[in-house]
């Protein structure tokens, strides 16, 4: 493997995770496990008729297999496709999408790799809902302008659609192999 | 966006106005909807249907959610005085009284052991209390419900599937019925018991072709009995 192929986060922390499996999604980069714990549960939280279920536990158990980027962004995905698939009531679904700031040109980047990433002066995950498209969960990351964050949201709100309509197409292919 | 009869929807789509405003038609709003003022919203991925008044969001789910009045099969995990601690797949376990069988008084008390299969009906379940159970109906009489023998088998499928079984002219078991000789407790909490009366690979044959079935469509029934069939007289 080339020194640009190999991740910047090379420890998957699977195997860790799996001999304590307290179900939650613990996954650890640095100090970061604890962080995404958190994002994770206050983003389904907001989507879940949490009053539908009193005295139940909800679990979402993640489990990472490899990362290439926008790491935070399919987590929250795969969790929110999990909870389609459960079958629990909803008030909306959720995409999350990753995007960063390139340091020498000011692109921004949607969907980084780990490549894009090496590049990057900040970092930013967006969660978005499905009815209003609202911004409801915000993680950045590094050094940036306000209107550089503006912009970010703005161009990653357009591009959601293609999330909820990946979504709609999973359902979809679900519903009709029944 | 706004979803009508019969489209794929996604958890907080809106549905297109079912009625006008004063006319007196009943609508009942069935699993996987909800109101919020004046409109309805699903809480549920699947495809919109409607029979007669009832609309409701068809999907594939494996989690149960104990509802009044159906049968179950569950595994008794635990004995707490009067009480039999049940595992029917919900969220919680459900309880089930030494007093809930056929002829059982205080002297004479029913004989189930933790790790048993029981078939039982849910006589109270609601979101806010501990389910119920009852082996007897309302005549106290046992009916179907009671102790499953230990020699049967226990798997979990998914509710569709449950349903799918349940209906009056779901012609797999009738099939099947004419090569093998069975007993089924099907419970509507994604479980089912079987029992062959000859041999262990029967009944894995049957609780086999019962989980193909889900995605078989029923004019296949009779070559899938026969594909089973054929695998079973090897083994013989």
């Amino acid at each position: 493997m080339s020194p640009v192929e190999c991740s910047f986060r090379p420890m998957a922390c699977e195997l860790n995770y799996l001999s304590n499996s307290d179900g939650s999604a613990f996954l650890k980069q640095g100090d970061e496990g604890q962080l995404i714990r958190l994002f994770i549960n206050k983003t389904c939280e907001s989507a879940l008729l949490t009053s539908l279920h009193p005295s139940t536990m909800i679990q979402i158990s993640i489990e990472e297999l490899e990362d290439n980027g926008s790491l935070l962004a399919c987590i929250l995905n795969s969790s929110c496709l999990a909870l389609i698939n459960s079958g629990l009531a909803m008030k909306y679904t959720f995409a999350a999408v990753c995007c960063m700031i390139d340091e020498e040109s000011n692109n921004i980047i949607l969907d980084p790799n780990t490549l894009h990433l090496k590049k990057a002066k900040a970092v930013f995950t967006f969660v978005f809902d499905s009815v209003k498209k609202e911004l409801i969960t915000c993680q950045s990351n590094g050094s940036f302008k306000e209107e550089e964050l503006l912009t970010s949201i703005k161009k990653c709100r357009e591009a959601v659609h293609h999330i909820f309509e990946f979504y709609r197409d999973m359902v979809k292919q679900y519903a009709t192999a029944i | 966006m706004e979803v009508a009869v019969d489209d794929i929807v996604m958890p907080g789509d809106k549905l297109k106005p079912i009625e006008k405003v004063g006319s007196k038609k009943k609508v009942i709003l069935g699993p996987g909807l909800r109101t919020d003022g004046e409109d309805v919203y699903t809480t549920k991925a699947g495809i919109l249907k409607k029979r007669l008044a009832i609309y409701y969001v068809d999907c594939h789910q494996k989690r149960y959610i104990p509802s009044q009045g159906e049968n179950v099969v569950g595994v008794v995990t635990q004995k707490a005085g009067d009480l039999f601690k049940v595992d029917i797949g919900a969220s919680e376990p459900a309880v089930l009284s030494y007093l809930a069988f056929e002829g059982s008084s205080k002297r004479n008390r029913p004989d189930v052991q933790v790790g048993d299969i029981v078939y039982a009906k849910l006589a109270v379940a609601g979101k806010y209390m501990e389910s119920e159970l009852v082996c007897v109906d309302s005549f106290g009489k046992k009916g179907k419900l009671g102790v499953l023998s230990p020699e049967g088998m226990m798997f979990s499928c998914s509710l569709n599937l449950v349903r799918k079984v349940l209906k009056p002219d779901y012609p797999l078991l009738k099939l099947l019925s004419e090569e093998l000789k069975y007993e089924v407790a099907v419970g509507m909490n994604g479980k089912i018991w079987i029992k062959s009366k000859n041999s262990v690979q029967d009944t894995i044959a049957i609780a086999n072709a019962i989980l193909a079935s889900e995605y078989t469509m029923p004019s296949e029934y009779p070559s899938l009995r026969n594909s089973i069939m054929k695998a079973l007289t090897v083994l013989r």
